[in-house]
């Protein structure tokens, strides 16, 4: 896995924004009893997600969305899709203060970027108790002290995997049983995770491709300004 | 064909979810499944920690049928995609295909998505050989697809009709390993022998 290039989150100007998980379903169609037996091969389903009127209206807008359309090479090049969910997401406080994020880290040699900026990190309010195998859908969670947030079903979070990367998944249940909550979870993790490993609630996004070489299309309008479209799907890392 | 106690309370389920999994002995083993991402179903057929990879690589699965005093089938399995594993069988790979392992089997899952009880191997067959297809794009907006498909049949599927091989060293070792009665058939080639000329 080479590490993906991230879409540019200042161009996250979307006007309308789908993220669903698509799934490969059989049905035998309806019967005049209205019975019908549906069999799903899909594993779990696959992400694809669709930005419409995107606002590029700066000289800045425009040269940035070039730039990763070439970069993203009709489809070829795997790009970490972002998503912004901000609105949705826990609130997350420490130690009674609401926090949004940490504070940036340095170069190893505490030295930060030439305009003062660090390393952005995830929060780490949310950490697993144990090791959770590929593919699982359950897992318990532990909220790390000193923090607060409530989880909730229709969330969304991702983990940083070593050889998939950046993925996104989605809560569909929680369940708070003797101080362990238990997370279900869809897609099925694409890879194992080990203990102690944080949940980002915050910097969410995906490893996605363009389903098609046409899907980031740029169309100026009067020379000047666009409102862009972006369609992805999920990608997936082939194991050797 | 033998399912657990569990997997027929799920079959019985409005609501079926199921993995097609698929195995080609080569070296190394391939491993695909019909799904989307990794699983590792922790078959007792398979080493520990085995990983089936999914997200379309495995594309096609013909219908088949279990032999029933019926006629033999040969079945064509569509691989897609050009990861460098599928690549590596279509070129590498290609001359280990014949005669090697191809097992097909299914997973019957949970409505949590894991895997419930062991997978059910249904057809085992034996590779025969690989064929490319690639469909061109329409124009620069559309992808061109390339398809690798393997043939496979049963120990059943050539009964009536032998196979044809050949007296080569390659064909000979495929039969017997390790045999050399054939390896300097090459040198024979365009050669004229003579018959001894008695004298009289």
């Amino acid at each position: 896995m080479t590490a993906a290039v991230e879409f540019p989150r200042a161009l996250l100007r979307e006007h309308e924004g789908r993220w669903s998980l698509r799934g490969n379903i059989i049905s035998g169609g309806q019967t005049a009893a209205g019975a019908f037996t549906r069999i799903s091969m899909d594993g779990g389903g696959v992400w694809q997600m669709q930005y419409d009127g995107i606002a590029l209206r700066t000289r800045e807008h425009i040269l940035m969305g070039r730039a990763v359309e070439r970069i993203a090479d009709g489809g070829v090049t795997p790009l970490i899709m972002p998503m912004c969910d901000t609105r949705y997401a826990p609130v997350i406080t420490l130690n009674g203060v609401p926090v949004s994020e940490t504070d940036p880290l340095p170069h190893s040699d505490d030295a930060f970027f030439s305009d003062d900026s660090g390393y952005a990190q995830s929060l780490g309010a949310v950490a697993f108790t144990g090791a959770a195998a590929l593919h699982a859908t359950e897992f318990p969670v532990e909220i790390v002290d000193g923090y607060d947030l409530t989880l909730d079903a229709g969330q969304y979070f991702s983990l940083i995997h070593p050889t998939q990367g950046k993925r996104l998944y989605s809560i569909i249940g929680v369940q708070d049983v003797d101080d362990t909550i238990m997370l279900t979870i869809r897609p099925p993790l694409r890879e194992a995770v080990d203990a102690g490993t944080t949940l980002d609630f915050r910097d969410l996004g995906c490893v996605m491709v363009l389903q098609s070489p046409a899907d980031m299309d740029m169309t100026l309008s009067l020379r000047r300004t666009a409102s862009w479209s972006v369609k992805a799907i999920e990608y997936i890392y082939p194991v050797m | 064909m033998n399912l657990t106690a569990d997997q027929l309370a799920l079959l019985e389920e409005d609501a079926h979810r199921i993995g097609v999994f698929f195995r080609l002995k080569v070296s190394p083993i391939v491993r695909l499944w019909l799904g989307i991402g990794h699983i590792a179903p922790g078959d007792v057929s398979d080493p520990d920690g085995a990983i089936y990879q999914g997200a379309g690589q495995l594309t096609g699965v013909p219908d088949f049928d279990q032999l029933l005093n019926a006629m033999a089938q040969r079945l064509e399995f569509f691989l897609s995609g050009v990861s460098a594993q599928v690549m590596a069988l279509a070129d590498e790979s290609s001359d280990q295909v014949r005669d090697a392992d191809v097992d097909l089997g299914i997973g019957i899952m949970d409505a949590k998505w894991q895997i419930v009880g062991p997978l059910v191997w249904l057809w085992r067959g034996y590779g025969d050989y690989l064929r490319f297809a690639q469909q061109a794009a329409d124009g620069p907006d559309s992808i061109t697809s390339r398809v690798v498909t393997l043939s496979a049949g049963s120990r059943l599927t050539e009964r009536r009709r032998g196979r044809n091989s050949y007296l080569t060293d390659g064909d000979q070792k495929r039969r017997a390993p390790g045999d050399r009665f054939c390896e300097r058939v090459t040198l024979y080639s365009n050669f004229t022998k003579p018959w001894p000329i008695l004298n009289t």
